[in-house]
């Protein structure tokens, strides 16, 4: 197991490697002066664009500049918001927490749905439940999350009245209601597809011989469906979770936006209409190499519920 | 003819077929089809719309201040946005960048992709590492997220999206490409072609391309259905279309901001890119229950 | 019929006298609800085993043999299927019982093992865990005693190690080892009645001879009623008494074993003995019946082997032949039945093409 997790860890080196490298090197494939699409249009007196252009490693040779900036990256200095004059990962640090309590709330909100959903559906197939959800989840896989987030507001906070409709709220349990909202919107897309692949893979599994000589044995149905079925379609279930992750958090870009919450997401949002790449470099790295390592994390969860693939 | 005493399967066989049957039924072909039919029905007037959008409505660029976010009337089916222009009119034309727009991503990645997959699938090796590590190595990065980043490099606007998209799709395309060609290129024909003297090349276009067209053609529905939400998603952050020119995305972002003052804009533009992804994913899901062999068996 | 014996299952023990019947099916029935409308798998199938006692169950693929196990064992899927008939089993009643009540009886008084041991066993539990969830569930063990018990029984199937194989995954047996593990996972609550469906199919030859000599060893040391199901005549003739052939839902024949494939009183039985290498006495080219078994849905009128019977009468196409004693101790279902046991018929298969 331990040899199992060191692979993986250090398979991820070389990925993580490609990613900061196209996040750091792509400004130099744009047409022009790459500064100026770091300055964002602004213009500045030529040493301070000179200085930009140092920080930014835009003069010398790409691999020499590239190895110092990951210097520079592995100590976490991703450098300056010219705009904002601030350090970009301070910048970062102060809206993570409200994006990862949206997305560990909208994952937490999904998998309490989506999987007894997808388990009733396939232990009842065609039924009128598994219809319905057949149906819900083709909507929510259709639904785009920011339309989902407005349609949230009109409903939960402007006609019931139950939610706050904008903003991200003071205290812990503020906090908690305000993110409700957007917490489930964001969770559609996610419950849909994993209501899909939890009842196709529990539809899979239930037909296998080992659920009937299961049956055989004379165990009850719970003890067969949870875990003799479940933990088998867990499997690909979690494949699709875990890549669910990308979605979410791009997602949250999106919903932050759409209900004004103070996380990477607006910080991205603003970044984009104030033209302030170094924010959107930034935030893309750390978004991609946070969705990396969940992908990792995952693959090293597969290895304890399956023991066939601890080789 | 021989004496059919093969081990029986393990289910009760008789069970087994007659569940199938059952299924069958319930499920498709009827059933399916008839899934895929509301999906072509809701496709054509979407494809009215990109193709004729003079037929169905006025030009959605007419502003009139003095009818701003007006409730829907004869005049105006679905009301009017903040600078008085008719919903309708904009959620007609706007359907042109996002569907076409996610058209041309599907086909850019195909254009790419299926060659790639191909070359890497029939010839194995270190060319198909090379080639997978690359492809493996853009799929780290969450779709939209990348190509925020390309856009926001490159210079917003509609082109930009298309293009920045359309690379990001390649390696599903590229995988699902290989995937199949290594089945085919172990099969018989392909010896049996080289035994012949076929050159590479012709193996690969005339012997094991058309065997990917039903592959294709459902990831091609899938990546679609992602293509239109995607290009929707960079237009409401601004990255796509740029005013004033209308687009279901922008329409969004737009109308957000007086949401509560009058909602018909922003439903309109929602319901709008969720019909045009519910009839593709429709229609995608006909289409791969007919031309996916293992679908059809189940 | 023995069947309906007041034997009842007592706190102090089992009363059985050898000859009585364990398992006692009659006329069963088992419908699928089809959207083409109801499909009879089964139909009226009735047969006894003794303890101690084996009989092979065999047919083609689609003959009703596993369907007829899945019946007995009550693992037939509630909404499309329907029983009918009557199970007994020692005395009680089956058929129509609540899932509830047919849970206890299933692992603890009839147990079943199953073709494939590789897909039959959960990948993801270890060996020892899966036999002794049924102890706990059914006798209300502890996981240490259970374990232990589940070692124990390792043994008794003969793996070496048994220790080692309590922590090991299926996938880490061997298939030989994935089967005494699965007759373990049989044996576990000690049932009255086995049921085994094709229990060598999967497995090497060698293999397939200690899994039989196992299966025999354990009838005799346990006095179980083994129910074989196979469509290998070689392993009926290696470990059945009495042998039940299946067509097309139906009993063809009954008979012991040993007169059973010298003296067919059924063409279908002769034909499968013929064809089979083990035992037809022809050496050379070995005869095979022409056609295949007939769709469950689409089942020919009059006798359904008449397709495919080189002895068919216009008699044979219209009416069903019952099952009827051709001599003492044998049953068959031909109209010609009387001709095969006088020997004045003679069966022309045609050759392999």
């Amino acid at each position: 197991m331990a040899g199992f997790v060191l692979r993986r860890v250090l398979g991820l080196i070389p990925v993580l490697l490609f990613v900061s490298f196209v996040t750091f090197n792509l400004v130099r494939l744009a047409p022009g002066d790459p500064v100026t699409i770091v300055l964002g249009g602004r213009r500045v007196d030529p040493a301070t664009a000179e200085a930009l252009r140092i920080q930014f490693g835009l003069v010398g040779d790409p691999i020499t500049q590239y190895v110092a900036w990951l210097g520079r990256a592995l100590v976490l200095d991703l450098g300056e918001s010219y705009r904002l004059r601030q350090d970009v990962v301070g910048l970062i640090a102060e809206r993570l927490p409200i994006t990862l309590q949206l997305v560990v709330m909208s994952m937490v909100i999904a998998v309490t749905i989506a999987i007894p959903l997808g388990i009733a559906q396939a232990r009842r197939r065609d039924s009128m439940l598994d219809y319905v959800g057949s149906i819900g989840s083709l909507i929510g896989l259709s639904i785009p999350v920011y339309f989902a987030a407005m349609i949230g507001v009109l409903v939960f906070a402007v006609w019931l009245r139950w939610l706050p409709a904008f903003g991200s709220g003071d205290d812990p349990l503020d906090r908690l209601r305000h993110l409700l909202l957007p917490a489930g919107a964001l969770a559609l897309g996610t419950i849909a597809l994993t209501s899909r692949m939890t009842r196709s893979a529990m539809l899979e599994t239930l037909s296998t011989d080992y659920i009937e000589a299961a049956r055989a044995k004379g165990l009850p149905e719970r003890t067969i469906v949870v875990k003799h079925a479940f933990r088998n379609a867990l499997i690909p279930v979690l494949t699709v979770t875990s890549l669910q992750v990308g979605f979410l958090l791009v997602g949250a870009v999106l919903v932050e936006t759409t209900l004004g919450l103070g996380g990477i997401g607006s910080l991205i949002t603003d970044a984009i209409q104030n033209r302030d790449y170094p924010v959107i470099q930034a935030s893309v790295l750390l978004l991609t190499v946070a969705f990396t390592v969940i992908n990792l994390l995952t693959d090293i969860l597969y290895a304890v519920i399956d023991p066939r693939i601890r080789y | 003819m021989t004496l059919e005493l093969n081990p029986t399967p393990n289910l009760p066989p008789v069970a087994a077929s007659q569940a199938a049957v059952l299924r069958r039924a319930l499920r498709s072909p009827l059933a399916r089809n008839r899934a895929a039919l509301v999906g072509l029905v809701i496709l054509v007037p979407l494809l009215v719309m990109v193709f004729f959008p003079a037929l169905l409505a006025g030009d959605p660029n007419v502003q009139d201040l003095s009818a701003s976010l007006q409730p829907p009337s004869a005049e105006h089916i679905l009301g009017t946005d903040k600078l008085g222009r008719d919903v309708w009119a904009r959620i007609v034309y706007g359907a042109r960048p996002t569907l076409l727009g996610a058209f041309v991503v599907v086909v850019i990645s195909g254009v790419i992709g299926i060659p790639l997959g191909l070359v890497a699938g029939f010839y194995g090796g270190r060319l198909d590492f090379a080639i997978m590590r690359v492809l493996d190595a853009l799929l780290a990065f969450p779709a939209l997220l990348l190509a925020i980043l390309v856009v926001a490099t490159f210079g917003s606007g509609l082109g930009t999206v298309v293009v920045a998209l359309g690379i990001i799709y390649v390696p599903a395309m590229a995988r699902l490409v290989r995937s199949v060609t290594l089945v085919h290129s172990r099969l018989a024909y392909v010896d049996a072609g080289r035994a012949l003297g076929f050159s590479d090349r012709r193996i690969m276009l005339r012997h094991i391309l058309p065997n990917l067209v039903a592959a294709v053609v459902v990831q091609s529905t899938i990546d679609l259905a992602y293509a239109i939400l995607d290009i929707a998603a960079l237009s409401f952050l601004g990255l796509g279309q740029q005013p004033p020119d209308p687009d279901w995305g922008s329409m969004l972002a737009d109308a957000r901001s007086y949401l509560l003052q009058n909602p018909w804009p922003a439903m309109s533009a929602g319901i709008a890119i969720a019909l045009a992804v519910v009839s593709v994913n429709l229609v995608g899901d006909g289409l791969r229950s007919q031309l996916d062999p293992r679908e059809r068996e189940r | 019929m023995t069947a309906t014996r007041a034997g009842r299952r007592v706190a102090g023990g089992r009363h059985r006298t050898a000859g009585d019947a364990l398992l006692a099916v009659r006329d069963l029935e088992v419908e699928f609800r089809t959207s083409a409308g109801p499909v009879r798998a089964v139909n009226g199938v009735s047969l006894e085993i003794a303890a101690g006692e084996t009989v092979g169950l065999v047919g083609e693929s689609g003959s009703g043999k596993s369907v007829t196990s899945r019946a007995i064992m009550g693992l037939l899927p509630p909404r499309t299927s329907r029983v009918r008939g009557s199970i007994l089993l020692d005395g009680d009643e089956l058929v129509g019982i609540s899932e509830k009540r047919y849970r206890k009886i299933r692992g603890e008084r009839i147990a079943m093992v199953f073709q494939d041991p590789l897909t039959a066993l959960n990948p993801l539990y270890r060996a020892g865990e899966q036999v002794a969830e049924a102890l706990r569930f059914h006798f209300g063990m502890g996981q240490s005693e259970a374990l232990r018990r589940a070692r124990d029984l390792f043994a008794d199937v003969g793996l070496p190690d048994p220790d080692a194989v309590v922590r090991q995954y299926p996938h880490e047996l061997s298939g030989g080892m994935r089967q005494r593990v699965m007759i373990a996972m049989a044996l576990a609550c000690e049932p009255e009645v086995l049921i085994a469906d094709e229990p060598t199919t999967a497995l090497d030859v060698t293999i397939q001879a200690q899994i039989l000599e196992l299966l025999r060893d354990l009838v005799r040391d346990r006095g179980m009623a083994l129910l074989l199901i196979t469509h290998d005549l070689g392993v009926v003739r290696e470990l059945c008494e009495r042998a039940i052939v299946l067509y097309a839902g139906r009993i063809a024949e009954q008979a012991p074993v040993e007169s059973l494939f010298v003296a067919p009183h059924h063409p279908y039985t002769a034909g499968l003995a013929a064809s089979n290498p083990q035992i037809s006495s022809r050496r050379a080219r070995l005869p095979q019946i022409a056609g295949g078994p007939p769709n469950p849905a689409n089942v020919p009128p009059g006798c359904p082997f008449s397709p495919r019977c080189p002895a068919a009468l216009d008699r044979c196409r219209a009416e069903v032949p019952p099952l009827l004693e051709t001599v003492p101790g044998r049953l068959a279902a031909c109209h010609r039945s009387d001709e095969l046991v006088a020997g004045t018929l003679v069966l022309s298969w045609e050759g392999p093409t």
